[in-house]
């Protein structure tokens, strides 16, 4: 009997092992997991400030790959507040986001060239990520011209154009609309004082002033148009960024929001977001 | 869910509205576009728009912007065919640079106003409009019309001019190059060929440029125009004259016909674009042969452990019910 007893007991920890290999271990996770994502600056009410002073602040994010990707991108934006130079912005509360995109004096007729391009579309910041103090109602769409403009222009495009369009609402309307550049952050060769890019253990250091230390390279060959590819991931593969700048060089008086844009294989995954309100001048 | 159905909506308007942008310009979506930079206001640059409207000639999508960082932006859009660039005032947007790139690219230009004034439009007052204006000479003020007009006889005739002969134009004023130290008028230069069609009677200062260069250009060096209804500056009294109406017309369809960026630019968007889907199509591809091959490890396994599990139970049961079995006989 104690024989029966034990096999009995034996077949059903046979069963449920093999059942546990063939389902439970297939669970399909997130393709990429973020480990950090911040800046070093000092917090104020609406987001970080930026002191008008000489200094080094850092933005990280560091993230780690769950499941092979094939093609990740981590596209920089860094815009600018211009809901001033659109007072009609606050008579666009009854508009839907594409609608107040469509009627707004300054962005209409660059919202209705969008159809010329199959691939300008629309990105919808979700509102679980968060975009400001705390507010996660807010939406936002992003129209980012880049891609057309840096193709076809017949030598390169100044890093200064604003090719990249965002307007925010929330609840009760529009907000607010941003525009800037798609880049590492605004005027990168005078306000950048490094960019790191690790992955795994491959460091890579683009800098302001080469000669400081041995082996970086020059900030002007950092990738072009804030875009950072990289192919063939697997799972545990690390990703490390980090951008520093020096807040005296950043133009006084902007408010301005980092806009990370994640593409995993081509399609838009998510994105992280931060205020910072530029002091001094 | 509110969020989604929001989004949806919002959607499904930007649809309607795209639809109803298509049929207000009376064509398809790839139309070229025609960019108007007015400066200071969008009246100016919506009667030129009205004016390109009108002529059957021009197929296009007129978009008017009175901001100059987008225009700076959508200068460089792939299908921008013609830019017109209305310059009301002497100050320096900084846009000289990227109008020069435009040109240089085998654009065509149409600039009004300031624009070949060399401290609002820099380089390009020189090398896109070719007048290189440090000076100007005010109009006659005509009571009868309230404007200031200069007489505007024919240099050279071709087809943006043909028919229309010498009239009195209501131009404010007419920007020239003067030497600063003799005071002579400097003829036109550019890289190219300039060709004179107008000249102010009373300096012989040209009035109507055409530069063919590397793209192709229509310079107005005077039409200046205020947006306040009653002044003597106001565009409305000279956007309203048949003879300016005529020139201008002629002269974007010149320029229509002649640029050669278009074509390249749209070819080189198209082929970018076959590029990008091909290459989406390619990782596509890949996630989807790695997806079989985990299908396939996924079988494998559940087959592996099924005949792992088979095999244990095979073992157990001979272990603890047929030797038990047997034990039991035996006992």
């Amino acid at each position: 009997m104690d024989r029966r007893l034990l096999g009995v007991v034996l077949i059903a920890l046979v069963v449920s092992s093999a059942a546990f290999f063939s389902f439970v271990g297939e669970n399909v996770e997130e393709p990429i997991e973020i480990l950090k994502d911040e800046w070093n600056l000092p917090m104020g009410v609406d987001g970080f400030r930026i002191p008008g002073e000489e200094g080094r602040y850092a933005y990280s994010l560091g993230l780690v790959v769950r499941s092979p990707i094939r093609r990740l991108d981590l596209v920089f934006n860094c815009l600018e507040n211009r809901s001033s130079s659109l007072p009609e912005l606050a008579n666009a509360s009854e508009l839907g986001l594409w609608e107040a995109f469509m009627n707004l004096s300054q962005i209409g007729p660059l919202a209705s060239t969008v159809d010329l391009y199959p691939y300008v579309e629309e990105r919808v910041i979700r509102p679980d990520v968060a975009l400001g103090a705390g507010d996660l109602s807010h939406r936002g769409v992003v129209y980012d011209m880049t891609d057309p403009e840096v193709s076809t222009a017949p030598g390169p495009v100044p890093r200064t154009l604003q090719t990249v369009h965002m307007l925010m609402r929330n609840e009760e309307g529009p907000t607010s609309y941003y525009r800037g550049v798609r880049d590492f952050f605004i005027d990168r060769n005078r306000t950048i004082i490094d960019i790191m890019v690790q992955f795994n253990e491959n460091l890579t250091r683009f800098a302001q002033r080469t000669s400081e230390q041995g082996e970086s390279v020059p900030i002007e060959r950092a990738p072009d148009v804030g875009k950072l590819r990289f192919d063939d991931l697997r799972t545990d593969d690390q990703i490390f960024v980090s951008i520093a700048i020096n807040p005296a060089m950043v133009p006084t008086r902007k408010s301005l929001l980092q806009l990370v844009m994640i593409f995993v294989d081509g399609e838009y995954h998510s994105a992280l977001s931060h205020f910072l309100t530029s002091e001094g001048g | 869910m509110i969020c989604s159905s929001r989004l949806v909506v919002a959607l499904a308007l930007l649809a309607v509205a795209s639809q109803l942008i298509a049929c207000c310009n009376g064509s398809d979506d790839a139309l070229p576009i025609v960019l108007i930079y007015s400066q200071g206001g969008m009246g100016y640059g919506n009667d030129l728009a009205e004016m390109i409207h009108s002529d059957p000639r021009v197929d296009a999508r007129v978009i008017v912007l009175s901001d100059p960082e987008l225009f700076k932006s959508m200068i460089y859009f792939p299908y921008v065919k013609v830019v017109v660039g209305v310059f009301n005032a002497d100050k320096d947007e900084a846009l000289g640079r990227h109008l020069i790139n435009f040109f240089e690219g085998g654009g065509g230009v149409v600039g009004l106003g300031f624009a070949g004034w060399r401290s609002t439009t820099g380089n390009a007052s020189r090398d896109v409009f070719s007048i290189n204006g440090s000076y100007y000479l005010t109009g006659k003020y005509d009571p009868d019309t309230r404007t200031f007009v200069h007489r505007l006889v024919v240099e050279e005739e071709n087809e943006i001019n043909q028919g229309i002969g010498g009239f009195s134009a209501r131009t404010q004023r007419i920007i020239m190059h003067v030497d600063e130290e003799t005071g002579e008028l400097v003829p036109p230069w550019a890289e190219g060929q300039v060709t004179i069609l107008y000249r102010e009677s009373t300096r012989s200062a040209p009035a109507l440029v055409l530069h063919s260069g590397k793209g192709v250009c229509v310079t107005f060096a005077g039409f200046t125009g205020d947006s306040i209804e009653g002044v003597p500056t106001y565009f409305g009294r000279f956007t309203a004259q048949d003879e300016f109406r005529q020139l201008f017309s002629n002269s974007v369809f010149h320029v229509w016909n002649e640029e050669s960026r278009f074509d390249e630019t749209v070819a080189r968007w198209e082929s970018e674009s076959a590029e990008y889907e091909s290459d989406l199509a390619d990782i596509q591809e890949d996630i989807e042969r790695a997806s079989e091959n985990r299908q396939l490890m996924l079988y494998l396994r559940y087959i592996s452990s099924a005949v792992i599990a088979v095999v244990a139970i095979a073992i157990i049961y001979l272990y603890c019910f047929r030797a038990g079995r047997g034990d039991s006989v035996n006992g």
